[in-house]
């Protein structure tokens, strides 16, 4: 690859990206203070992560990645191995078995990187089939191949993974050119049978393969404090988390003055509840600000996969777009109690190795396809 | 066109991410800026703790300032159950540490406690107060097993008289639930944790000497483990009160009577309860009170055991005199039949009703009235008048007395003197005895004799229709009808005779009260005030016992006067010729010579020595009495008057007697007690011994 190509990097994302990275660390410090005496251990670990992702990153720039098409079938295996290892080995870690240790290595989660692996399995799978989605005939393969690694997330079970894969899968399809009807005939179908499942279980107790604490979490950010606990059970989390985001008022209390985050009524705050951290201690401006730079984030995500070399990078980076999307409005949904509570990490800001180093393999990667795009002319 | 149509598809996808945001900021908006104070209010109950600090309780002084009690700083052991995850591991350590130190302790008595107090857990449960500074080191040594396990200090009443004056200031232990009840709605502020005042003074000023309650405002986290002050407001002490009691007459009283009972219990076993009282005469003040088997208030300071519990509330079926609950404070919540020690009420009533001259030999005693039911007298006392009647303390002028001046008199004179009626004193649960009247008699007799009749109808009912089943003929149920309805109208006929006859003040009942016996019951306070006012001329004062209340700074808040409750309608001659009667009492010839003969001469002693039938079941009435003993002194300027009850003490003279004759012997400084006793715990100890 040539450097001059690098000249032709999307600047707003990557300043955007580096202002959400250093707001992260700094909203990060402010999250540990009070469940680590050494300050930095977190930050530490977080930054490493990110160095780490950039390394990985520079050599994914340097690799033309429509040489991976050709690998497709072995990307899409690895995934499918990843995902029955973790099945098989993975150590439970807050009621998910998605945790897997190697050796040395730190404790990590293959489900975090099997999404990048699928997005680009599925971008492939996708590509290849474009303007061959019309019929419902020709959108069941794409279900299936899909469906599988679905499926064995669930089994883990790790519900919120599972349904990004959904989510990247759904956007990609349509990007892709899917009949646009049968789509979204499927998605209502899919929505109205849900919700119809849940309404069964709930009036006259349809069993559910789920189990009932694993609903209880699902459903209670409706009303939080009806978990038979007066919320101090399943609805403690979201309550916690309304009442910092919803006490930071305008300016917020500051940094490190979080009465919810300081004193620990917020539980997971530097994990899955970095964003009431935010709304606590940085207020109603500091939480539309970092929405605001991920809304920048994610629209020159748009813009990259429309000028994308191929549809195949197209396909990939609105993958990893969805990816983001979903993770952005999940975890600040289930923040201020709209979204039910899955254990989704806040992209780049979360505290946490695996999705960390994911997403900047992830920026890589759009990168990659970036520097490649159209605009370059020889 | 795929390109056409990208370009469409990403547009919309974009629109959807915009939107998607939106609808974020603007929820965000909601919660943050429409609900911001909610939210802020909630964070601030989420981390804001109101602790109570425990004031020191208000201290009391005897008379001379000695202190009778006061605080002293000690550790108490508290746990805080939030945010500790292997609670029974560390109770059951909790319990092995104490377990050299408090065995009592186990871990179900801690779970219960921690229990009662669910809804209040990030106010620390108190395990133990007032535990040993060992105990303290070793729970220190081991802090990291022990989470949640503090030692705080914190005043904790004490009374460094142990026993001594103990049932006048009563004792204060946990609050139980009716009490918080009740002090929640009359607005006072108290905690399951907190102390509350039981009996005595303790009890009776409750709200004077519980001071105010400090408060620290803490912040907590979401363990309930307190981060930081944010304000404290300090406690204030209780209001002390200052009592009228005299340490040394307190003293003394209470060994005489410990040395009576435990002479007199080597003959009769039954003689373990002794109460006395004794009255300022001009104001009322009580300058000592005491009721044996003793209180030690010290003994309420922590759990309380079986055995000690057993013996201030025994768990016997009624009373058994062999094991008296040493909870009750004699002086006022027992009465007694007052025996002869009524007669000078017998005697005023026939002065001031009947016109009596006590000079007028008006019987002539021969061993038993000449009245039916002809009372034994205690002896043969030939001619005697008023003078030699109570010196003697015959029976048969007392009852001529009763007769001659009427049930009327006696009742209106003893009335006079608040018999059967509470003093008023500033003490809980006085008990009000029982003058009896006609309309006394009627009520309760009527109830009786209707009962018992109401029996005898029904059985003779079912009598008939037994045999009205077993009647064959007509002429047979005919005869048992006829029979029945004689019966019948015998039944009624004596049913009128003895309702007649039961709920009617007869001349026997004159009698019996002349004397003392019969329904009249008393508690030796009333009888000790009785005493005074004679003693006094005739005004019957209020006793009391806190004459001032003082800031914990020193100020007077309270100063407790004298109080007239009025002045008898009696003329001062007929009191008068009863103090002459009376001091005829301990002068040669009397009952009561022997106690005061050798007694200087300028001191002279007035009394009235009573035996009396304790009118207890199970009693044998010809040889268990009450020995019941009333003096007052000196007689031409009475100044303390002296009512004392010692429980099967066979005479009043020879047991209440004693007690008294040892407190006048200090009181004017013939002979200190105080000096040469050397244990009086010592004494009272022993009688508590006997009762174990």
């Amino acid at each position: 690859m040539e450097l001059k190509r690098l000249k032709f990097i999307d600047k707003p994302f990557i300043i955007v990206l580096f202002l959400i990275l250093i707001f992260g660390f700094v909203v990060l410090l402010s999250a540990t203070n009070a469940i680590s005496s050494n300050p930095f251990y977190y930050l530490k670990t977080q930054i490493v992560a990110v160095v780490l992702g950039i390394i990985i990153s520079i050599f994914i720039i340097r690799y033309d990645y429509t040489q991976l098409s050709r690998y497709n079938i072995f990307i899409y295996g690895t995934a499918l191995f990843l995902l029955i290892v973790v099945l098989i080995f993975g150590e439970e870690l807050r009621g998910s078995t998605g945790w897997i240790t190697i050796g040395p290595l730190p404790t990590f989660q293959p489900a975090e990187f099997t999404k990048i692996i699928l997005i680009f399995a599925f971008a492939d799978f996708l590509n290849h089939r474009r303007g061959n989605l019309d019929t419902l005939a020709e959108l069941v393969p794409c279900f299936i191949y899909m469906g599988i690694p679905f499926i064995l997330i669930m089994l883990q079970p790790d519900l919120g993974t599972a349904l990004v894969y959904l989510v990247f899968t759904i956007v990609m399809m349509y990007v892709a050119g899917a009949n646009p009807r049968i789509m979204t005939a499927l998605i209502l179908a899919g929505v109205i049978a849900v919700s119809l499942l849940l309404f069964l279980h709930f009036q006259y107790n349809f069993p559910l393969p789920l189990e009932e604490y694993q609903i209880k979490r699902l459903t209670m950010f409706v009303d939080p404090y009806d978990d038979g606990q007066g919320g101090r059970g399943a609805g403690w989390n979201t309550i916690q988390s309304l009442v910092a985001i919803g006490s930071g008022g305008f300016l917020g209390k500051g940094l490190f003055n979080g009465t919810q985050v300081q004193l620990n009524f917020l539980p997971e705050h530097h994990t899955d509840f970095i964003y009431a951290v935010i709304g606590e201690e940085l207020g109603f401006l500091g939480a539309t600000f970092i929405i605001f730079l991920f809304a920048i984030l994610l629209l020159r995500t748009v813009y990259i996969a429309y000028n994308a070399k191929d549809f195949y990078g197209t396909l990939i980076v609105i993958g990893i777009s969805a990816m983001w999307l979903f993770h952005i409005y999940e975890n600040i949904g289930m923040s201020i109690g709209i979204m039910p509570i899955t254990g989704i990490p806040l992209p780049f800001l979360s505290y946490g190795g695996s999705s960390m180093l994911t997403n900047i393999i992830a920026v890589g990667v759009v990168l990659s396809i970036n520097v490649r795009g159209k605009k370059i002319v020889f | 066109m795929n390109t056409i149509n990208l370009k469409k598809i990403l547009k919309v996808y974009s629109l959807i991410i915009m939107g998607l945001l939106v609808i974020l900021c603007v929820r965000l908006a909601i919660v943050q800026l429409f609900h911001n104070e909610t939210y802020q209010t909630q964070a601030k109950e989420n981390r804001i703790r109101l602790l109570a600090i425990k004031p020191p309780r208000g201290e009391i002084y005897a008379a001379n300032n000695a202190v009778l009690a006061a605080n002293q700083l000690v550790y108490t052991l508290t746990y805080s159950p939030v945010g500790v995850s292997n609670q029974p591991e560390v109770i059951n350590h909790i319990v092995t540490i104490l377990e050299k130190y408090f065995p009592e302790i186990n871990e179900e008595l801690i779970e219960e406690k921690i229990a009662e107090q669910q809804y209040r857990l990030f106010e620390p449960v108190i395990l133990m107060r007032d535990i040993p500074w060992e105990l303290v080191v070793e729970l220190e040594e081991d802090r990291q097993n022990l989470p949640g396990v503090t030692v705080n200090v914190e005043p904790l009443r004490y009374y460094p008289n142990g026993s001594l004056a103990g049932h006048v200031l009563g004792y204060i232990h946990s609050i139980n639930e009716d009490e918080l009840e009740k002090a929640s709605s009359e607005g006072l502020s108290y905690t399951l944790n907190s102390l509350i005042g039981k009996s005595g003074i303790e009890k009776q000023y409750e709200v004077d000497l519980k001071g105010q309650e400090g408060a620290r405002r803490v912040e907590v986290d979401a363990r309930n483990r307190p981060i930081r002050e944010l304000v404290t407001l300090e406690p204030r002490q209780g209001n002390n009160l200052h009592l009228t009691i005299d340490l040394d007459l307190q003293r003394v009283m209470e060994n005489s009577l410990a040395e009576q009972l435990a002479n007199l219990s080597k003959q009769h076993p039954k003689a373990k309860v002794g109460s006395g009282v004794l009255l300022e005469v001009k104001t009322g003040k009580v300058l000592a009170m005491a009721s044996l088997p003793a209180l030690n208030p010290e003994d309420w300071k922590g759990n309380i055991s079986q055995e000690l519990a057993t013996y201030y509330f025994p768990q016997s079926e009624g009373y058994n005199p062999l094991e008296p609950g040493a909870a009750t404070n004699r002086a006022i919540q027992t009465t007694y039949p007052p025996g002869s020690t009524f007669k000078p009420i017998t005697g005023m009533a026939a002065l001031e009703k009947a016109g009596v001259n006590a000079l007028d030999y008006l019987a002539n005693c021969q061993g038993k009235y000449w009245i039916a039911p002809y009372i034994r007298c205690t002896g043969v006392h030939g001619n005697v008048n008023y003078y030699s009647a109570m010196a003697v303390s015959c029976n048969t002028y007392f009852q001529e007395m009763g007769r001659r001046a009427g049930k009327d008199g006696l009742i209106f004179v003893a009335n006079e003197f608040g018999l059967g009626k509470r003093t008023g004193i500033d003490l809980p649960y006085e008990r009000g005895g029982l003058l009896p009247t006609p309309e006394w008699k009627r009520e309760i007799n009527a109830i009786l004799i209707d009962r018992k009749y109401d029996n005898l109808r029904a059985n003779l009912e079912e009598r008939y229709a037994r045999l009205f089943k077993d009647a064959t003929s007509a002429e047979e149920k005919d005869k048992l009808e006829k029979q029945k309805a004689n019966e019948q109208i015998k039944l009624e006929a004596q049913y009128q005779i003895d309702y007649q006859f039961d709920t009617t003040w007869q001349s026997f009942d004159t009698f019996n009260m002349s004397i003392g016996q019969g329904a009249n019951d008393y508690t030796v306070l009333q009888l000790a005030n009785f005493t005074a006012t004679i003693a006094n001329g005739g005004n019957y004062m209020k006793p009391y016992i806190v004459e001032k209340i003082t800031s914990h700074t020193g100020q007077i808040l309270k100063d407790i006067k004298p109080e007239l409750i009025r002045r008898l309608d009696i003329k001062p001659e007929t009191i008068a010729e009863t103090k002459r009667a009376m001091h005829g009492v301990t002068k040669p010839g009397g009952t009561a010579y022997h106690l005061f003969y050798n007694f200087p001469e300028h001191i002279e002693i007035a009394a009235k020595t009573g035996t009396a039938e304790t009118g207890r079941i199970g009693d044998n009435k010809k040889t268990e009495f009450h020995g019941v003993f009333i003096a007052f002194a000196p007689v031409d300027d009475p100044e303390i008057a002296f009512a004392g009850v010692v429980e099967y003490g066979s005479s009043g003279g020879g047991s209440a007697g004693y007690v008294a004759k040892a407190l006048f012997e200090q009181y004017f400084g013939i002979y200190d007690h105080v000096a040469n006793i050397e244990d009086v715990e010592d004494l009272t100890n022993m009688t508590i011994d006997n009762n174990e």
